[in-house]
């Protein structure tokens, strides 16, 4: 009879001490934010938006790769110490496949952005906290809505079908979607453009670098112009020369750290240095927002001392080289020449690594072609200057410097207003905008108003231009150029660079658009993979 | 409150009385809103008063109603010279005989201090002195139990007066004290599978971690030396792999005291625990014996018992040993020497001018670089392997001092410990200290207190920027430099550069080893008090607090002459860099405990239950500084920028458990427990999660219908079924995380990066397991066998979502596998009398198979670098996994006939088109074999002739491949490393196409042959003599004043025996995790010790 007390008042007790434990055994993160917390006022909001910003910059940091060393104003020099980049140099070569890294960290970085911008847009949704003002939310809904866009734009045209992920994944079951047809894509990025038109405001200058009703009505003119509906595109453009943007007097200015978000900018990624950017145990700081564009172009080095201002070796570089093809594509007394190709000289040292002497200018140096350019081993280097702003003095750390990537400048919007009007017959119409351009750049205006010359007028003035800012390849395959620009493109490479294979450049239908990555193919059942990769 | 009546079930009542008022007041605490550790506090004060409330109420009613004779004896205890000191005073009116004899033991042993005369029925223990002679005060019919250590204890009835002498015998093995899941056991009574092994009897084997000792002692338990780093290597397999992701190393619990774990956070705690502190060890296998461990005991449990003292002996010993460690010259990567290097350098730039239109641009001219010019001009050149090893020492010095009297017993051990690495400038140093110490006050009544401060310090062992080995690291790095450059100078210098003509920006990795500055400090406090009281004869109540102190201080310093794998010193001060991370861990755990042994006729009943609360909470800080003036000031304080960040960690476990033993006759077991574990690791809903597990045992040898035999003398069948499970995962991985993400100039930024799962719980597993004890001719023969059948179900892996859902991957409970084997023991005494032999031999059989993945989708083998394994449906954990290399494209027609890769041309690489679609790409990896032996086995050999001892210890392991990933770079043909000799062969043209094994060097051809494939994977077959030991015992008689001196030489990692190119087929990457085992980079090499030591006991 003890017992049976003993052992029942012992089970009660233990009963109530495990229940009571309940909330010893609930803890959350002291150093990090969470959910449950999270979301619950208008500053929280906005602190999300701006997080939602972020992997622009990291697709920025990449999309060189496959946005213009895949087409024919970049290659990059043979690094035959170091044959870790080839997947870069595959991308060039027209060889590469389905487990491409930059491939899969491009598209994983703009779905990271689409997933941002659903879950802003789904808490919303859900309930508008109560310090948040109409208008703070439109200005929040019509970010989210034109960033998700903006990543579905940039996707559905490196790699065809993609999926939809319009609400916030919130476990293993909703973090798989089926792709959806490219026209269902393209119909839910000019759902969210035109929403967000409709909710943003006009530019203010000085500019603060996030998007508004510009932006917005430049990439929706251009997804427009991309499904070759003009009569869309044309309004959206005209517009946007209503907003107060204009053409800096000066081209080379354009690019210059000091005028970051100027007049002319639509759209840039925003970058900016820090010491604290990456600390050395490996973990990326809050502050991390430093580019290495400068570092990746120039080629690899011992001392970046001459050429950048700060010493440190350069391992990283000889990406994004300029072409014979583009430096042939400048016609003589064209200022952009010089404004975006630089040229590096030096010498070998021992080891034969390159070791700079000076920056010159491409004008007395535009015949340095050949032999030699292209390897590393060469001892004269060209590089795509736009991101170029030396001396880096007060940074201290390597790979760190603060040059932005332009998506959008409004020279563009003046060219794709051009394009737009010729292919809708009005070539007259188009003549004065495409020699608003013309003219900033030293070159005689165009007069032809024939639609099939000037169609190719727009093209080349489009590539010089723009060249280095990852509109050629775009340009190439919405227009049906691509496969016999590149193909004959190619024939040259292979006659410069013996090294390259018999195989390289085999540019195809199939090869307009990007392999899934392997990965999420394997990952993700249902996802398939497009045609030849 | 508590009673002071003395009635039994007061008593009890008054304990739960306790507890519930303590509840109580806990949960008005918790309304009136204190913090949380308030609340622990009050928490553990109150237990604690509640515990001397009624320590004192029986006390007090001692004098009135004594629950059991109640000895008053305050004399402290000599060596049995007093006859009264043993009599019960209660007994005193009846006729006390003073009963007097001799104990003696079989084996011969002079030392007989430890042995112990025991009124049966009492708690009265008397020692001998040190020659066995006793005198105890008994009245008529008493029983006297006589025992010692490792000796069949022996009753005697006193009769008269006459002398009582006992000779004890050797154990059978069934008597032996086992220390199981919250308590101890006969081994005889064990119904789980349960291995122990004496720390006595591995005392010879020079170690850093207790692990190295038990290589090969223990069926079931795989432990692999993963590579030769002094410290922190060790890593464990109890029944093979149990966890995907989690962790597979068991729970240790050091006098009963759950250590934090790797993955909570802690690093290393097992390796600050000096080996020559422990006693024992007790490997608990089944779900039966580790269930009471719950939600963390899946991967097995290793209990520690340290050393304390026994009641009458006192004793100083001293033990030392010093050793030298050198490399073996097998199993050294055989690389190009000079003259072969630049010969196969030579033709590399030869077929580039021929093929490539190659120039050289130093000259302009297609002619072969300087360096590789004139090949016959260089001879064997620098060994770089051998350059980076030197002979280094190993040295470790205890000693214990150990008093038991009835009243106190008491324990010191004191322990420096110190190894060179046989890389220069690495090693580690240890300074332990323990004591043990127990106070009786009065007979029912346990006061504890354990100290085990620990100072480590670990210079250059801890990685680092560069670290020691790995991809590229010191070793591999040294493996692929030029041999036609000298580490020095000719004015005695380092050269700074060890890359040739054209060569990968190499460093001197001799100088960079020299150069390391990267130290760890570890201080770590191990504190353990307890009480235990007994309440009612059988009944005890028994509270512990533990405390585990960590505190870890990592400074680095990266100066101009700092170079790693593609930078070459000198660099600029302004890139000098030094780190600081520091980390302080502090971990409580509190137990309540009630045990109840009872006896009524043929019934054994041994009944459990307990609370127990544990908690860690982890500060961390690190700190980079960049930017020195000069390399003489390594600390951040002389940076020029500094940045730092901070952090918490912690995680809580609540956990109530309970246990009943039961037998019938010592014949019929039955054992059944079950512990409910909360943790906060898991999802809001599913924190809580329970482990039952229940087991029988059946001797049969004591059956009637039993054959009586000399050949068999004991059979015991066992058989549990029961559910464990494992938390190893890291703090809040259930939650939903944002991390900060800002976005121009002015904006903060937030956004979620981790996603959480709100329905996370540990991971299950479901083990069966059957096994028998065997003893054959009166215990010369034992063997142990068992079968167990293991489901594992809802592993905790992250789950990797697809980069489309934004995310990387979810922490999940994921898919199941199986897991099953054999386990099995024998241990002999071949040859008995003045020459013996005894032998020791285990061998397991183990294997896995996964039976589901969530959505099918395999773990690994998605990448095309770094991912050289893959787990899937129907395999096994981790197979390795890659291309399957066919040859090489010999000439044209062979190019035409087979299926290409994109860069494939004729002198390629040709692997084997698996998915058969006449193209090579990803899709055409394979398994490529399992990871994992199929059987591991182990042999101990002790012989004795005179006062001379020999052991040898083997051990193997059979059937399981490995992948020597470093063959990336030793294979590398970009002419940009020194490669292994055997690229010699290679492909140059149709009309010398090498031995077709080999690929071209054609640029842009390459990669494909440096990608995971068939050709870095071996068999991983060893048999390994890994220790030998030779002693010569002074006995008693040769010396005055010490006891016993015993002086021995061995040798560690004495042969090894192996197919494995490598130096080390024990040799492991990623240490615990099972879906990336089996990969060999570039390992730190294993030194073979030789030593010579002294065991001295005064």
């Amino acid at each position: 009879m003890k017992h049976i007390i003993f052992f029942s008042g012992l089970s009660l007790v233990l009963a109530a001490v495990s229940s009571c434990s309940k909330k010893f055994v609930t803890l959350y993160p002291e150093g990090q934010l969470n959910e449950g917390i999270y979301f619950k006022t208008n500053s929280d909001f906005q602190q999300a938006l701006t997080g939602a910003y972020v992997p622009l910059r990291d697709a920025a940091s990449i999309a060189f790769y496959l946005e213009e060393m895949r087409a024919d104003n970049t290659f990059f020099d043979y690094n035959a110490k170091d044959r870790g980049g080839s997947g870069n140099e595959v991308i060039a070569e027209f060889l590469d496949d389905a487990t491409n890294s930059n491939t899969q960290a491009l598209w994983q970085a703009n779905f990271q952005g689409i997933q941002r911008a659903s879950t802003i847009l789904d808490k919303l949704q859900a309930g508008k906290p109560a310090d948040m003002s109409d208008s703070s939310q439109n200005q929040i809904i019509g970010q989210a809505e034109a960033l998700r866009a903006h990543y579905y734009f940039e996707l559905v045209r490196l790699f065809g079908q993609v999926p939809l992920y319009l609400h916030e994944v919130t476990d293993a079951q909703n973090a798989i979607v089926s792709r959806s047809p490219v026209d269902t894509v393209y119909a839910q990025i000019i759902a969210d453009f035109t929403d967000a038109l409709n909710k943003l405001s006009p530019p203010t200058f000085p500019q603060p670098g996030t998007i508004n009703k510009g932006m917005v009505a430049t990439e929706l003119g251009l997804v427009y112009l991309t499904l070759k509906q003009y009569d869309k595109a044309t309004p959206l453009f005209q517009s946007v020369t209503q907003m107060g943007y204009s053409l800096l007097p000066k081209y080379a200015d354009v690019f210059k750290a000091a005028n970051k978000n100027s007049t002319e900018s639509i759209f840039e990624i925003q970058y900016s240095a820090g010491n604290n950017a990456t600390p050395a145990n490996g973990t990326v700081g809050a502050n991390n927002q430093s580019s290495q564009f400068v570092y990746d172009f120039i080629p690899n080095m011992t001392s970046t001392l001459v050429v950048l201002g700060v010493d440190y070796q350069n391992t990283a570089g000889g990406w994004n080289v300029p072409t014979q093809d583009i430096v042939n594509a400048y016609v003589p007394g064209d200022i952009r020449l010089d404004a975006s190709i630089g040229v590096i000289k030096g010498h070998l040292n021992d080891q034969t690594d390159f070791v700079p002497d000076s920056v010159v200018s491409i004008l007395n140096n535009k015949d340095t072609a050949g032999k030699g350019m292209g390897y590393t081993t060469s001892s004269t280097h060209r590089f795509a200057k736009k991101q170029y702003n030396a001396p880096y003095t007060g940074v201290t750390q390597q790979y760190n410097t603060g040059d932005d990537w332009y998506v959008y400048r409004y020279s563009d919007v003046l060219l794709m207003l051009a394009e737009s009007l010729n292919e809708q017959g009005q070539s007259g119409a188009a003549l004065p905008f495409l020699n608003q351009v013309r003219q900033r750049a030293g070159v005689a205006p165009a007069m032809t108003v024939d639609q099939s010359s000037l169609r190719d007028t727009i093209a080349h003035e489009r590539r010089v231009e723009l060249a280095f800012e990852n509109h050629r390849w775009f340009d190439l395959v919405r227009t049906g150029q691509a496969i016999p620009v590149l193909t004959a493109y190619g024939v040259d490479q292979k006659k410069a660079f013996p090294f390259l294979l018999s195989n390289t450049y085999n540019v195809t239908q199939n090869k307009l658009i990007y392999g899934i990555p392997s990965r999420d193919v394997m990952v993700s059942p249902g996802l398939g993979q497009n045609p030849g990769y | 409150m508590c009673t002071t009546d003395g009635n039994v079930s007061g008593d009890i009542y008054a304990y739960g009385l306790g507890l519930f008022i303590t509840h109580k007041i806990n949960r008005l605490f918790m309304k009136i809103n204190l913090s949380a550790r308030t609340r622990s506090r009050l928490r553990i004060a109150l237990s604690l008063f509640c515990f001397s409330v009624l320590f004192h109420s029986i006390s007090f009613s001692q004098d009135t109603i004594p629950v059991k004779p109640a000895p008053k004896d305050t004399t402290p205890v000599k060596p049995a010279t007093s006859a009264d000191t043993a009599v019960p005073k209660n007994d005193s009116a009846k006729n006390s005989l003073k009963v007097s004899g001799t104990v003696q033991l079989g084996g011969g042993t002079a030392d007989l201090s430890g042995t112990s005369v025991a009124i049966k029925g009492t708690q009265r223990v008397i020692p001998t002195d040190s020659s066995g002679h006793f005198i105890i005060a008994a009245v008529q019919g008493t029983v006297l139990v006589f025992s010692h250590i490792g000796y069949r204890p022996v009753e005697a009835t006193v009769t008269d007066t006459s002398a009582i002498n006992i000779t004890l015998q050797r154990e059978a093995g069934t008597l032996e004290q086992v220390t199981v899941s919250y308590g101890k056991q006969l081994k005889r009574d064990i119904t789980g599978a349960i291995t122990k092994v004496d720390a006595g009897n591995v005392e010879d084997i020079p170690a850093t971690e207790f692990g190295q000792k038990l290589q090969g002692k223990v069926a079931g338990i795989q432990i692999l030396q993963s590579s030769g780093i002094p410290g922190n290597n060790i890593v464990f397999r109890i029944r093979g792999a149990a966890s995907l992701g989690s962790g597979n190393q068991p729970l240790i619990v050091v006098d009963g005291q759950p250590l934090n774990s790797d993955a909570a956070g802690g690093t290393g705690d097992i390796n600050l625990i000096a080996p020559d502190q422990i006693e024992s060890y007790s490997v608990l296998k089944d779900a039966n014996a580790t269930a009471l461990y719950g939600s963390r005991a899946s991967n097995g449990v290793i209990l520690i018992t340290t050393k304390t003292a026994k009641i009458g002996k006192s004793s100083v010993s001293v033990n030392a040993y010093h050793g030298l460690q050198t490399v073996p010259q097998r199993g050294r990567p055989d690389m190009m020497n000079a003259r072969e290097f630049a010969t196969f350098m030579n033709g590399f730039y030869q077929d580039k001018i021929n093929n490539e239109g190659w120039v050289n641009p130093t000259t302009g001219t297609a002619t072969i670089p300087a360096d590789y010019a004139n090949p016959d001009q260089y001879g064997k050149g620098t060994d770089w392997y051998n350059a980076l090893i030197h002979t280094a020492p190993i040295d470790n010095y205890t000693v214990n001092y150990s008093v038991g009297t009835d009243k106190v017993s008491s324990s010191t051990t004191m322990n420096y410990f110190n190894q060179e690495g046989v890389l220069y400038n690495t090693g580690t140093k240890r300074w332990a200290f323990r004591t043990n110490t127990e106070y009786r006050p009065i007979d029912r009544l346990k006061i504890g207190l354990n100290l085990a401060p620990a100072y480590q310090i670990d210079h250059n062992t801890r990685g680092g920027t560069l670290a020691l080995n790995g991809n590229r690291q010191v070793v591999s790095g040294g493996d692929i430099s030029s041999p036609l450059i000298s580490p020095y100078k000719s004015d005695g210098t380092f050269n700074l550069s060890t890359a040739s003509y054209g060569m990968y920006a190499l460093p001197n990795f001799l100088q960079q080893e020299k150069l390391m500055d990267n130290d760890q400090t570890n201080f770590s406090f191990l504190g353990n008090a307890y009480i235990d009281l007994e309440i009612i004869h059988g009944l005890h109540a028994k509270s512990t607090i533990n405390g585990d102190f960590l505190s870890q201080d990592y400074n680095a310093y990266y100066g101009t002459q700092f170079g790693t794998f593609g930078s070459v010193p000198p660099r600029a001060s302004s890139s000098s860099q030094a780190q600081n991370n520091s980390n302080n861990t502090r971990t409580w755990t509190n137990e309540n405990l009630l045990t109840w042994n009872t006896q009524f006729g043929n019934h054994s009943l041994d009944v459990l239950a307990g609370y127990s609360t544990q908690k860690s909470y982890t500060t961390l800080r690190s700190i980079t500084g960049t930017g020195f003036a000069t390399d003489l000031t390594p600390f951040i304080s002389a940076a020029n920028n500094t940045s730092g960040s901070s952090n918490s960690s912690s995680w809580t476990i609540a956990s109530a458990l309970a246990r009943v033993n039961y037998d019938f006759k010592k014949r019929y077991y039955l054992s059944a427990s079950i512990r409910n574990d909360g943790s906060s690791r898991f999802g809001i809903s599913k924190k809580y999660g329970t482990f039952p597990s229940v087991s029988v045992g059946w001797v049969a040898s004591d059956e009637k219908f039993f054959p009586k035999s000399n050949i068999v003398s004991f059979l015991k069948f066992r058989g549990s079924y029961g559910k464990t499970g494992n938390f190893n995962i890291g703090n809040y991985t259930s939650v939903s995380l944002l991390t900060p993400a800002n976005y121009g100039n002015t904006t903060l930024g937030e956004a979620i990066t981790v996603l959480g799962n709100t329905d996370l719980t540990w991971e299950t597993s479901k083990q069966f397991d059957v096994g028998a004890d065997l003893t054959l001719f009166h215990g010369r023969v034992n063997i142990s066998y068992d079968y167990y059948n293991t489901r594992n179900e809802g592993m905790l892996y992250p789950l990797p979502l697809p980069y489309t859902s934004g995310y990387e991957s979810i922490q999940y409970n994921e898919g199941s596998f199986h897991i099953f084997g054999h386990d099995i023991q024998v241990s002999t005494e071949n040859i008995k009398g003045p020459f013996t032999w005894n032998t020791d031999f285990n061998i397991s059989f183990n294997d896995n198979r996964v039976v589901s993945l969530v959505n099918g989708t395999p773990i690994g083998g998605v990448n095309t670098y770094s991912d050289y394994n893959r787990t899937a449906v129907g395999h096994r954990i981790g197979e390795l996994y890659g291309y399957v290399f066919e040859g090489v494209y010999m000439n044209q027609a062979d190019f035409d006939k087979y299926p290409k890769y994109s860069t494939s041309a004729v002198g390629s690489a040709r692997m084997l088109d698996v998915n058969g679609d006449d193209t090579i790409d990803i899709k055409d990896r394979t398994f490529l074999g399992r990871t994992n032996p199929k059987f591991i086995y182990g042999m101990t050999n002790n012989f004795t002739w005179k006062n001379f001892d020999l052991g040898v210890v083997i051990a193997g392991q059979v059937g399981n491949k490995l992948m020597n990933t470093n063959l990336q770079n030793l294979h590398n043909i970009d002419g940009i490393f020194n490669v292994t000799k055997d690229m010699q062969n290679r492909w140059r043209s149709e009309a010398d196409p090498g031995n077709g094994k080999v690929p071209s060097t054609r640029s842009g051809t390459t990669e494909l042959y440096r990608l995971v494939n068939s050709t870095w994977v071996f068999s991983g077959d060893y048999l390994a003599v890994k220790n030998i030991t030779l002693g010569y015992t002074f006995r008693q008689k040769m010396l005055r004043y010490i006891k016993e001196v015993r002086v021995y030489g061995s040798v560690q990692n004495a042969f090894m025996f192996t197919k494995y190119p490598g130096q080390n087929p024990e040799v492991n990457d990623t240490k615990d995790a099972q879906t990336q085992a089996g990969l060999d980079n570039g390992s730190y090499p294993i030194p073979r010790v030789v030593m010579i030591g002294a065991n001295v006991n005064f």
